[in-house]
């Protein structure tokens, strides 16, 4: 799925985020670390449009990846929480899922931190 | 051998003709020499402390800017030295009733061998290079490593031996004593070129770091100046290029390299003269070889990686370049700027453009892309930012119509130790 500039802009107001348009890669760029869980809250209550919920896994995924990269999500706590709203519309989120996992990369230190665990979620779904 | 791969201990035959000494060196952890004992006749300490030299505890010298201050009787007496191009002490003289007075007269075989014409007493070993002559070995120390003269070759291997893989690692100035000094047994100092239609001295700049160009150094000692292009080599900023001599000229074997790479062929170069642009755009090398042969390496070659300009005299080492190693493109380092926007994206990017409505930026060489993004990690200490991209960088960006416009900025998101992203823009 493609993200649209107006899905964004609707986000952004619902996230609070400094979008100006110009950004090409909005998830990317606006993932936060400390904010995954309350990305995840928004996620998990909020009447969201398929566009937007797209969009905002896009960013709960980012965000998470950053998250991994500074710390360690005990018990996979988090992990499981973004698996519960991936299993809500598994086809939804399928090319994206598969951007992250990176399946023509062989070398880990060329994978993202949460590719094996997206690979893990798609060979088991 | 000590572990600094230094000389240690050496047992050799007295000067009588028979027995033995024991002649021991002692240095600090940085491999500096402070002290060398002797057990011949009644034995003998010699202690090097930053330019001073002592004698069984007794300051036996200073050394000065110009010779060195002798301790005698209680005063000093101060000798200077005259010494050739290559820093070799010719002539050691000294001030007697305001008369300067010749004490020491040294000539030398190329390879350093000593033709001693007269001596001094105390004796100055500072000889070939200005370096100490070490007497009961006939070496002279240069510091990394000791070197003997009589057979020119260093008695242990190059420190830097993987930096100058042309040449054994036991030669001495890439075996061109005439031309090449070693100022500390390491390498060869960087070579001086001159314009030999101006005199003035060309240096080799820019090619580097923050473009990540190395520059290699090719010696080509012997007198023929031959060069030549190893096959298989793409002249550009896409891939790596190698070179390497020849004896018989300028041979080129490979893939063109430019629409105006013409003529060749092997002709020894007279004179080499090259200049490179320093700025982006058309560049050429012009003028390699005779005046009856011109190898021009033309438009949109190098593009602007840095500059060079040059001559040298047949016989004379020149220098060349090459794209750097590879980088390595870790997501550690670039986060998503290829599996997003790297020069295999094209599809990727058209349909994110055409979906989207917004255009998207395409790196067309993720190794220059990466270059650019190593280079201005110190941009991003506030944060992300937009740099205006240099003239000719190879990126585009795709509109939502599909056609193409050229960038103006590439933006950079920093992460911890790289950047997140970075694409090409328009501002």
């Amino acid at each position: 799925m493609i993200i649209r500039k107006s899905t964004l802009f609707q986000l952004n107001e619902l996230l609070g985020l400094n979008f100006t348009g110009k950004e090409q890669d909005w998830a990317i760029e606006f993932a936060d670390p400390e904010r995954v869980k309350e990305f995840i809250g928004i996620a998990k209550l909020t009447q969201l449009s398929s566009a937007e919920r797209y969009a905002l896994l896009s960013l709960i995924l980012a965000s998470y990846d950053e998250y991994l990269s500074e710390n360690i999500d005990d018990n996979n706590i988090l992990w499981t929480d973004i698996v519960i709203l991936l299993n809500n519309n598994p086809l939804l989120y399928n090319d994206l899922l598969n951007y992250w996992a990176l399946w023509n990369e062989e070398s880990t230190n060329k994978l993202f931190l949460i590719s094996p665990l997206i690979r893990n979620y798609l060979n088991n779904n | 051998m000590c572990s600094l791969n230094l000389p240690w201990v050496y047992t050799l035959p007295n000067s009588s003709g028979s027995g033995t000494y024991i002649l021991t060196y002692f240095y600090d952890a940085d491999g500096n020499k402070l002290r060398r004992v002797s057990t011949q006749g009644t034995g003998s300490n010699t202690d090097y402390i930053d330019g001073i030299e002592y004698d069984n505890g007794a300051i036996n010298f200073i050394q000065t800017d110009e010779g060195r201050a002798v301790y005698i009787g209680g005063s000093y007496g101060y000798e200077y030295n005259l010494s050739d191009y290559l820093g070799n002490t010719r002539v050691t003289y000294s001030i007697v009733s305001n008369v300067a007075t010749m004490i020491q007269q040294d000539d030398y075989y190329p390879f350093g061998m000593d033709i001693q014409a007269s001596t001094t007493n105390p004796e100055n070993y500072y000889l070939y290079n200005k370096k100490e002559l070490q007497p009961d070995l006939g070496q002279y120390d240069y510091g990394a490593r000791f070197y003997d003269p009589v057979i020119a070759r260093w008695t242990s291997v190059d420190p830097l031996a993987e930096k100058m893989r042309r040449y054994s690692t036991y030669n001495y100035g890439f075996d061109n004593p005439i031309k090449n000094t070693d100022p500390d047994g390491m390498a060869p100092p960087d070579e001086k070129n001159y314009d030999t239609k101006t005199g003035q001295e060309t240096t080799l700049s820019n090619l580097g770091t923050d473009q990540g160009v190395d520059i290699v150094h090719f010696g080509h000692a012997d007198g023929n100046g031959a060069f030549a292009i190893d096959n298989t080599q793409v002249f550009d900023r896409n891939s790596t290029f190698n070179a390497s001599l020849s004896s018989d000229g300028f041979n080129y074997t490979g893939p063109s390299l430019g629409p105006s790479l013409s003529n060749a062929t092997d002709q020894a170069l007279n004179t080499f003269n090259a200049t490179v642009a320093a700025q982006a755009g058309p560049v050429d090398y012009n003028d390699f070889g005779n005046p009856n042969t011109s190898l021009a390496i033309g438009n949109n070659v190098l593009n602007g990686y840095g500059a060079v300009s040059g001559a040298a005299e047949i016989g004379a080492v020149f220098d060349a370049f090459k794209v750097a190693e590879p980088i390595e493109l870790t997501k550690s380092a670039f986060g998503h700027t290829f599996t997003t926007h790297g020069e295999e994206m094209t599809n990727f990017l058209t349909n994110r453009a055409s979906g989207s409505g917004v255009a998207q930026g395409q790196f067309l060489d993720n190794q220059a892309a990466g270059r650019f993004i190593n280079g201005n990690l110190d941009q991003l200490n506030n944060g992300a930012t937009s740099l205006p991209m240099p003239e000719n960088f190879p990126a585009r960006m795709i509109n939502p119509d599909g056609t193409f416009e050229t960038p103006t900025h590439i933006r950079l998101v920093p992460s911890g130790g790289g950047v997140k992203t970075a694409y090409p823009e328009i501002q």
